[in-house]
């Protein structure tokens, strides 16, 4: 389940991720939301002071109509001779003043700040100034003295020329903040549309990029069940192949016995004991090599064991075999504790020297050497002889249970040994290697891990 | 004349039953017991019987004399059942139609019946009486192997 070149996402992650990712995209909904909002909010804001500077400007308009027509009126009035006419426009007179108080009164919430406030307070002190001139004017003409009512309004003219300047200065003033609200609310308009752009980039790239995430994940897993199915086929493939084997390898001498028993009167009786004899003994051993197989990594990770004591002890089993066909043994191991259990170190031993008597040449002294020496962190048995050696071939599949090789195949064996060797070796966390030379000779070595602590 | 006719007549009848009775076998396992049983068993029931321990010498021993009935085991050092059966086929000296009986304790032996070609096949553990029975049927019927050349 490792795999060193992929960012590995931890299995317990998986629901956070979703939830971290359901969060984000929920909190980026939620500020995109209210930002548009506040900005909304923001713009009906704005078009409410433009709608009232606009308000501002119509009404000044109104104002400055009204003072016009009152001024006019004035005129008419010096003009008009007739008392009924003066009377007429007198009247006329009074609605002009009442609609300038009118629109004044409408204008005075209108006003903003201060400066509109200063240039509006100076316009009505203008405007009052003139009331008490004008109210001359209108006596001297209802006198019909029409020249000295000409001369006061002749006077007059500078301040109507102030009051026309004011109303110009008042409505430049509402048209400049009107277009300054304008290009604020352009530009409040174009910040919404940039900050929408980039939150829309944001979240598509955050998506993208969890998909992505998510999708090498799932691609990771499935390879990893692929991988996991491979193994697995291959393990019953291995399985089929291995009861096969043990089904041809019992079969063997099964059918000698059973030949030996049914044989008519051409087979000598002691002859047809020994096969029975022989077949029986044969598959004990196969049997009895099958149960070692499985019980391995039962027994193996429990116990401990010193690798001297293991070595001596098989040593006294080895020396008479290999003394016996004349051949030399060395021995000698230096002491460790190692994570294995006594009975099946001392198996694995027995096993390599077993193999080193059982395929030794014929016609050549044998030789064998068991060394076993403490590397830096770990224990290292080798057991070297000068027997017939493996074929490159061989060599690959020495440790395939049932395995035998091609000159060996009439000497007794199981074809199990090694791959018990193999299993009891890597049950306890070490390996096992083997360098070969056809016609020289062979070395097994064995790494195992050494114990933590005598003490322990 | 017609005692004459008569031995004519019947003397390849008397020899054909003397080569079912009496057939030169030759048996080819890596089992030294299961070869001496089989010798055995079939000289007992009259055969002329050799034996070779593995395929490369069961070729010597068809090239030295052809026997009649070869039996062969599937699994053996140097060069195997089926791989001998193929050598047979290939040198093309007559050997191949020798009938070949197939005695093995592999799994699928069936299919590699199939592969050599030959009728004749008999699972281990077998009884002597099967392997009587198969060996008459076919030095009866004597129908030699088709191997399928190129598969194994």
């Amino acid at each position: 389940m490792t795999s060193g070149d992929s960012i590995q996402i931890p299995r317990a992650w998986t629901p956070y991720l979703w939830w971290a990712f359901v969060t984000i995209i929920v909190g980026l909904v939620v500020s995109g939301t209210l930002s548009i909002y506040e900005m909304r909010n923001t713009q009906t804001k704005v078009e409410l002071i433009e709608d009232r500077a606009l308000a501002s400007i119509q009404l000044a308009f109104n104002l400055s109509h009204d003072i016009d027509q009152w001024r006019r009126l004035f005129e008419d009035h010096i003009v008009e001779s007739d008392s009924a006419g003066m009377k007429r426009i007198e009247g006329e007179l009074a609605n002009a003043e009442a609609r300038m108080a009118a629109t004044s009164r409408a204008y005075e919430p209108t006003i903003t700040d201060d400066v509109e406030r200063d240039a509006w307070q100076k316009l009505q002190a203008e405007i009052a100034a003139v009331q008490p001139k004008a109210a001359s004017v209108i006596d001297l003409s209802r006198k019909n003295l029409d020249a000295q009512a000409r001369a006061v309004m002749k006077t007059l003219q500078p301040d109507f020329d102030a009051i026309d300047q004011e109303m110009e200065g008042l409505v430049r003033l509402n048209r400049v903040r009107a277009d300054q609200e304008v290009t604020l609310i352009r530009s409040l308009h174009r910040t919404a549309v940039i900050i929408l752009a980039i939150l829309t980039v944001a979240l598509t790239g955050f998506v993208l990029l969890v998909a992505a995430s998510v999708t090498r994940l799932i691609r990771q897993r499935e390879s990893q069940m692929r991988e996991a199915t491979t193994l697995l086929q291959q393990r019953n493939e291995e399985l089929d192949a291995f009861a096969g084997r043990v089904a041809h390898d019992l079969r063997g001498p099964l059918t000698a016995i059973n030949l030996a028993a049914f044989a008519k009167e051409g087979t000598a009786e002691e002859g047809a004991r020994a096969v029975f004899r022989r077949g029986v003994s044969q598959m004990e051993t196969i049997i009895q090599d099958l149960l070692t197989l499985s019980r391995i990594s039962a027994q193996t990770t429990e116990g401990r064991c010193q690798t001297a004591r293991v070595a001596a002890s098989a040593e006294e089993d080895l020396r008479p075999e290999v003394e016996g066909v004349g051949g030399v043994l060395r021995i000698e191991a230096a002491d460790a504790t190692v994570p294995c259990s006594a009975g099946l170190l001392r198996q694995v031993i027995w096993n390599l020297g077993e193999n080193a008597v059982k395929y030794r040449r014929s016609g050549v002294q044998l030789e064998v050497e068991i060394r076993g020496r403490i590397t830096k962190r770990t224990y290292e048995f080798s057991v070297s002889d000068n027997g017939m050696g493996m074929s490159p071939s061989e060599v690959q599949h020495a440790f395939e249970p049932f395995f035998r090789g091609e000159q060996v195949r009439s000497t007794p064996g199981t074809g199990l040994g090694l791959s018990i060797v193999k299993r009891v070796v890597e049950a306890t966390g070490g390996s096992v290697s083997l360098e070969s030379v056809p016609a020289q000779g062979t070395t097994f070595k064995i790494r195992l891990p050494l114990a933590a602590s005598k003490a322990a | 004349m017609p005692v004459q006719c008569n031995e004519v007549t019947s003397n390849p009848i008397l020899q054909a039953t003397n080569s079912a009775n009496m057939a030169d076998v030759l048996i080819v396992d890596d089992n030294a017991d299961i070869r001496d049983l089989l010798a055995a068993i079939l000289q007992v029931d009259g055969h002329q019987v050799r034996e070779a321990s593995n395929g490369r010498e069961g070729l010597d021993f068809v090239a030295a004399r052809p026997p009649d009935l070869i039996l062969l085991d599937v699994e053996m050092p140097v060069l195997n059942g089926p791989e001998m059966a193929q050598g047979l086929f290939l040198r093309d000296f007559g050997d191949e139609k020798i009938p070949i009986i197939l005695l093995s304790g592999i799994v699928g032996l069936q299919e590699v019946a199939e592969v050599i070609g030959t009728p004749y096949f008999l699972a281990k553990p077998y009884s002597p009486e099967a392997l009587l029975r198969m060996v008459d049927w076919a030095l009866r019927e004597h129908i030699p192997p088709r191997p399928k050349l190129g598969v194994r």
